[in-house]
C-alpha cells in the first residue's frame, strides 16, 4: 500500500466517525454523484477554480462531504495521482476548489469522495488545457539599493590611485629642479 | 651660546652615525645573513614540497580549512600597521619625538606588506592559477578586497617610505667615498631624483609627504578592516561579528608599535644609536602601547561580556573551546601574557624603561600572533552541523614556511638597514635645529639653504 | 601643469602613469568578467528550478536495512567521490527532547548562497536552474566558500584525488565532476547532468525508503521515483523546514520533519554504518585524508 492511499484512508476513517458522532446514525448507503466544472481554457499561472458539486440519489446536497482533488501527474519517470488538495462541501453540497496552474498543456482535475457510512464513493473529473509560457518562480536574493554598485568602490580606488599619480607628478618636478647630480657634493646638507 | 655651530656639530655626528652601517659591514653581519637565507631557503623548500605534494603536506582538512598560513597573513598585516599608520599619525599630529623613529616604522610596513601579502598564495591550492584573480575576478569577494586594497596600501606605502628618504639617498649620494661600487652610486643618484634641497624641491617634497600623510591613514585602517571581513563575511559563530574590523585594526596598530620597539631596540644597540633613539622614545611608544592595551582588554571585554551572556548558538562550544577546552592555553597566553602583563608593565614607573617596554613588546607580538592563531583556527573548529569537533596543528611544512617568512622578514630588514640610512636624518637634523633655536630665543639666524620646511613642520613642540 | 619633458621625466612620467593606470585598468577587466551566472542548456521550454525534499520520517539512516547510508554510497559510485567526501552526508542529530533523528544532506544550493558571494573567481556560480556549481577547473583553491558554507557542504582535494581508470578520460564537467582536480573544492552538484535527462539524482535514486524528493518549483512538483507530489502541497501539508533558515541562505532543500518513524525505527536507537569507498578498493595504493584532520 502506498502512502498516499494511507493518508486517504485515514482521512476517510475520520470523515465517518465524524459522521456518526455529530450528524446521523448510519444506515444505508445512498449512492452520490459528484458535479464538476471548470474553466476549459487557462492560461499558466492563472487561479483554476474547480466548482464540485455533491448530490445523493435524490439530488438532495450531501453537506460536509470531504472531497479530494488530483491529477494524474507525470515527472521524470515516475507517474501517478498528485494530490492538489482537498475541499468539504458546504449545506449546498458546493465546494470550491482552487489551485494555480503551474503544468503546461492538456490535464484532467479529478474530484473524489471516498464516501462513508451513510455514502457511498463517487469520482468525477474535468478536463482542461493550460496554454501559455513564462516563469512563475521567482528566485530573488539581496536587496536592491537603487545607486549603489560597484562604481563607489571604483571611484574609491581611482580617487587613491590618482592622489599616487600627484605625487608621482611632484617627483618628478623634484627631479627637473635637481642640477646635475654627482657634481653637487653636499648640496642641501651640512658642510664639513 | 652659539646655535648654527652647535647645530653643525651635532649634525655632523648624526650623518657619521646614521651612514657609518652604509659604509662597512663586519663579518657577523654576513654569518647574520647567511643564516637568514638559510632559512628562507629552508621555507622555499617547504613550499616545494608542498606545491608538488598538495595541501595534504600540511595539517588544515575540510573542517579546519585554514591555519597557520591565514593567520600569518593576519599577523603581518597587522605589523605592517606598525609604520605607516604610526608614522602618518604622529606626524599628523606634529609630535616632534618621532623623527628618529619613522623611517624603521614606515620600513616595517613595507616589509611586512610584502611577506604578508605572500601568505594567501602559499595558502592557495592552485597558485599556478593566481592570474584568474586578474581574468575572472569578482568585485563581490571579501579577497579581491583585500587584493585591492593591500596593493593600494603597498603601493602607498613604498611612496611614503620613499618621499622622506630623498634627501637621505641624495646625502649618501654626496657622501658616497670613491671606494664606492658604480651600481651603487648609479642607485642612490637615480633614487635622489637631483635633489639639491633647493626652495623649490623642498615646497614639491613638502607637499607630497603631506598628501601621502594624509591618505595612508584611511589606507591603512580600511586594509585591516577589510583583512577582517575574510572572517566577518562568513556566516561562523565567532567571527560573524560586526565589531571584528575594529578589533581587527585596534589590535594591527598595538601589535604594529611592538614590532617597531622591538625593532628600534635591536637597531639601537647594533648601530649605536643611543643619542637618537632615546629612552623617551621607548616610554612614549610604550605609552602608546599601553593606551592599546588597555584598548584591547576593553573590546575583549566588551565582546565575551555581550555574547557570553546570552550564549546564543554556537557560542556556548566557542567559549567551551576558548576558554576551558583545546584552545585555553593559546587564550590565557594572550590575555594574560600579552594584554595584562605588558600593561601593568608599562602601567608600573619600577619596570617602564627601556627593558621593561621592549620585554613588554615581545611579549604583545607573541600575545597577537597567538591572537590570530586562535582566531582563525577557533572560528574554524566550532561545528557547523552535527559532528564531532575537529582538531588542527599545524605541521613541519607550515612551521617551515612560518620560519621561512619570519626570516624573510628579517633578512630584507638586514639589507635595507645596508643600503638607506635607518634615521632620517634630515628629519632629525631639523628637529633638532628647530628645538636649539627655541632655546636660544627667536634671533633672525636662519640657515635657508639646508631647510626642508614641509607645511607640517612649521611650529614643533619642544623636546 | 607644464612639465618640460627631457628623455629622464619622460621616462619617470611613463612609468608613474603606468603604475597609476594598472590598478583601474585591472578594475575594469574585474568588472567585466564578474559572472555569476553561466548558461546551462536545458530541454523544454520553461526553465526547471531543481529542489530537494527530504521525508525524515522515511530516514533510518539506513539501520533497518543494516548498511551504510545508501544516498552516499550512490552518490559515492556515481561520481566516484574521492574519500573521504560525501557530498550527501547523513547526519545523526540529536533531537531536542531525546533520541536521534537523521539528516541527509546534500549542498543546500541556496540561492542567496555564501559561497558564491564570497569566491573571488566566480569558480563557484549559479545556474539558471538553481544549481550552486564549483567549476574546478577556474577554482583557485583560496577555500574561502569552504569558511562561508554554513552547512560544511564544501569539500577540498588535499592531494591527488584518486581517478578510476574509466574516469581518466572522462569530458570534465562540473556537474560530474570527474575527473577530481587536485587543489580544488567539490561538491554536490544535485546531479544536473541527470535531472537535465529526466533522470533522478544518484542519492535520490539510491535510497531504498523513497525519502528523497527531486523535483522541480517551478512546475511545482516533485518525486521520489515512486510518486508524484504537487511541491507546494506536499510541503505545506506536512510542515516542511529548512536548515539553519534564520541565516537568510534561502536554501533548495527543504526537510519533512521525522525520526524515521514510518519505518518503524525507535528514535534511541543511535548510529549507523560508517560510509565506504568500495570503488576506492579497486586503486591500489590511493591516497586519501580525513575530513577532521590529524
Amino acid at each position: 500500500m502506498n502512502r498516499f492511499s494511507l493518508r486517504a484512508f485515514g482521512a476517510v476513517l475520520i470523515v465517518a466517525a465524524y459522521l456518526l458522532a455529530g450528524v446521523a446514525p448510519a444506515s444505508a448507503v445512498e449512492p452520490v454523484t459528484l458535479q464538476t466544472e471548470a474553466t476549459k481554457e487557462v492560461r499558466l499561472g492563472d487561479t483554476v477554480t474547480v466548482r464540485v458539486t455533491a448530490r445523493d440519489g435524490q439530488g438532495r446536497p450531501v453537506a460536509k462531504a470531504t472531497i479530494l482533488m488530483f491529477s494524474p501527474a507525470q515527472f521524470g519517470a515516475a507517474s501517478g495521482e498528485m494530490k492538489l488538495g482537498q475541499v468539504s462541501t458546504d449545506a449546498s453540497g458546493q465546494a470550491t476548489f482552487t489551485f494555480q496552474a503551474r503544468r503546461q498543456g492538456p490535464q484532467t482535475i479529478v474530484a473524489r469522495f471516498s464516501g462513508n457510512g451513510k455514502y457511498s464513493t463517487a469520482e468525477n473529473s474535468v478536463a482542461l488545457t493550460v496554454s501559455g509560457s513564462g516563469h512563475l518562480y521567482e528566485q530573488k536574493a539581496g536587496v536592491e539599493i537603487p545607486g549603489l554598485g560597484v562604481w563607489v568602490l571604483i571611484m574609491l580606488l581611482g580617487g587613491f590611485w590618482s592622489a599616487y599619480l600627484f605625487v608621482m607628478a611632484l617627483l618628478t618636478r623634484i627631479a627637473r629642479k635637481g642640477e646635475q647630480p654627482l657634481r653637487s657634493l653636499g648640496g642641501g646638507h651640512g658642510r664639513e | 651660546m652659539e646655535p648654527v655651530r652647535h647645530v653643525e656639530h651635532f649634525r655632523e655626528r648624526l650623518e657619521r652615525v646614521a651612514l657609518a652601517p652604509l659604509a662597512h659591514s663586519g663579518w657577523r653581519y654576513f654569518l647574520w645573513v647567511f643564516f637568514l637565507a638559510g632559512v628562507v631557503g629552508w621555507g622555499a623548500y617547504a613550499f616545494l614540497t608542498q606545491y608538488r605534494e598538495g595541501l595534504i603536506v600540511t595539517a588544515m582538512r575540510d573542517r579546519i580549512s585554514w591555519g597557520l598560513y591565514i593567520a600569518l597573513f593576519v599577523f603581518f598585516i597587522g605589523i605592517s600597521h606598525a609604520g605607516t599608520l604610526i608614522s602618518a599619525i604622529l606626524r599628523a599630529s606634529q609630535a616632534g619625538w618621532r623623527t628618529p623613529v619613522t623611517r624603521i616604522a614606515e620600513f616595517i610596513t613595507v616589509v611586512a606588506l610584502m611577506v604578508g601579502a605572500l601568505m594567501p598564495l602559499i595558502d592557495m591550492g592552485r597558485p599556478d592559477r593566481l592570474l584568474n584573480m586578474f581574468f575572472y575576478g569578482r568585485w563581490q569577494s571579501p579577497l579581491v578586497w583585500d587584493i585591492l586594497s593591500i596593493t593600494t596600501y603597498l603601493t602607498g606605502s613604498i611612496i611614503y617610505l620613499y618621499l622622506p628618504m630623498i634627501p637621505d639617498i641624495a646625502l649618501v649620494r654626496d657622501r658616497l667615498g670613491p671606494t664606492a661600487s658604480g651600481l651603487k652610486r648609479w642607485v642612490y643618484t637615480a633614487f635622489s631624483l637631483g635633489w639639491q634641497g633647493t626652495p623649490d624641491q623642498q615646497r614639491y617634497l613638502g607637499r607630497a609627504i603631506t598628501l601621502m600623510m594624509l591618505l595612508i591613514i584611511p589606507i591603512a585602517i580600511s586594509v585591516h578592516t577589510v583583512v577582517s571581513w575574510v572572517f566577518a563575511m562568513t556566516l561562523r559563530e565567532p567571527w560573524d561579528n560586526p565589531m571584528f574590523g575594529i578589533y581587527f585594526v585596534a589590535g594591527a596598530i598595538f601589535s604594529g608599535i611592538a614590532a617597531l620597539i622591538i625593532l628600534m631596540a635591536v637597531l639601537r644597540r647594533i648601530f649605536h644609536l643611543e643619542e637618537y633613539i632615546t629612552p623617551k622614545h621607548f616610554i612614549n611608544l610604550g605609552y602608546l602601547m599601553g593606551a592599546m592595551t588597555f584598548l584591547m582588554i576593553y573590546f575583549n571585554a566588551s565582546e565575551y561580556i555581550v555574547t557570553g551572556y546570552k550564549m546564543a548558538g554556537d557560542e556556548a562550544f566557542h567559549f567551551e573551546q576558548l576558554f576551558t577546552g583545546p584552545l585555553a592555553p593559546y587564550y590565557w597566553f594572550y590575555a594574560l601574557g600579552g594584554l595584562i602583563l605588558p600593561g601593568l608593565l608599562i602601567l608600573f614607573p619600577w619596570t617602564r624603561n627601556i627593558k621593561g617596554i621592549v620585554a613588554a613588546a615581545g611579549l604583545v607580538i607573541a600575545g597577537m600572533w597567538v591572537e590570530r592563531y586562535f582566531i582563525v583556527v577557533g572560528g574554524l573548529r566550532v561545528p557547523l552541523m552535527p559532528y564531532a569537533a575537529a582538531s588542527y596543528f599545524p605541521s613541519w611544512v607550515e612551521w617551515s614556511i612560518m620560519a621561512g617568512a619570519l626570516a624573510g622578514f628579517a633578512l630584507i630588514i638586514s639589507v635595507f638597514v645596508k643600503l638607506f640610512p635607518v634615521i632620517a636624518v634630515w628629519e632629525v637634523a631639523e628637529h633638532h635645529e628647530a628645538t636649539v633655536k627655541e632655546g636660544a630665543e627667536e634671533k633672525e639666524k636662519t640657515v635657508p639653504r639646508r631647510r626642508l620646511v614641509s607645511e607640517l613642520e612649521r611650529s614643533h613642540e619642544s623636546v | 601643469m607644464k612639465t618640460k619633458l627631457t628623455r629622464r621625466n619622460f621616462l619617470r612620467l611613463a612609468g608613474a602613469l603606468g603604475m597609476g593606470l594598472a590598478i583601474p585598468t585591472t578594475a575594469v577587466a574585474v568588472a567585466q568578467n564578474k559572472q555569476d551566472e553561466k548558461p546551462t542548456p536545458h530541454t523544454g521550454a520553461r526553465l526547471r528550478r531543481w529542489v530537494m525534499v527530504v521525508d525524515q520520517r522515511y530516514c533510518d539512516g539506513c539501520q533497518s536495512v543494516d548498511k551504510p547510508p545508501q544516498c552516499g554510497q550512490a552518490c559515492i559510485e556515481g561520481h566516484y567521490g574521492p574519500e573521504p567526501q560525501q557530498w550527501i552526508e547523513c547526519y545523526e542529530h540529536e533531537m531536542p527532547g531525546g533520541g536521534t533523528q537523521f539528516v541527509p544532506t546534500p549542498c543546500q544550493h541556496c540561492q542567496n548562497a555564501p559561497c558564491v558571494n564570497v569566491c573571488p573567481v566566480g569558480a563557484t556560480f549559479h545556474t539558471p536552474e538553481g544549481l550552486v556549481l564549483v567549476d574546478q577547473q577556474r577554482c583557485i583553491g583560496c577555500r574561502l566558500c569552504m569558511a562561508a558554507c554554513p552547512y560544511d557542504r564544501r569539500f577540498f582535494n588535499w592531494g591527488q584525488p584518486p581517478i578510476p581508470p574509466e574516469a581518466a578520460f572522462a569530458r570534465y564537467d562540473p556537474e560530474n565532476q570527474i575527473p577530481a582536480i587536485k587543489g580544488t573544492v567539490m561538491k554536490c552538484s544535485f546531479c544536473g547532468m541527470l535531472a537535465r535527462s529526466g533522470k533522478l539524482p544518484y542519492c535520490v535514486q539510491g535510497c531504498d525508503s523513497q525519502a528523497l524528493y527531486f523535483g522541480d518549483l517551478e512546475e511545482d512538483v516533485a518525486t521520489n521515483g515512486r510518486e508524484v507530489v504537487k511541491l507546494s502541497v506536499f510541503l505545506s501539508e506536512n510542515s516542511a523546514y529548512q536548515l539553519k533558515a534564520e541565516l537568510g541562505t534561502k536554501p533548495r532543500v527543504y526537510y519533512i520533519p521525522g525520526h524515521g518513524q514510518a519505518l518503524g525505527r525507535d528514535p534511541f536507537r543511535k548510529g549507523r554504518k560508517p560510509t565506504v569507498w568500495p570503488w576506492l578498493a579497486r586503486l591500489k595504493g590511493s591516497k586519501t585524508w580525513n575530513r577532521s584532520g590529524t
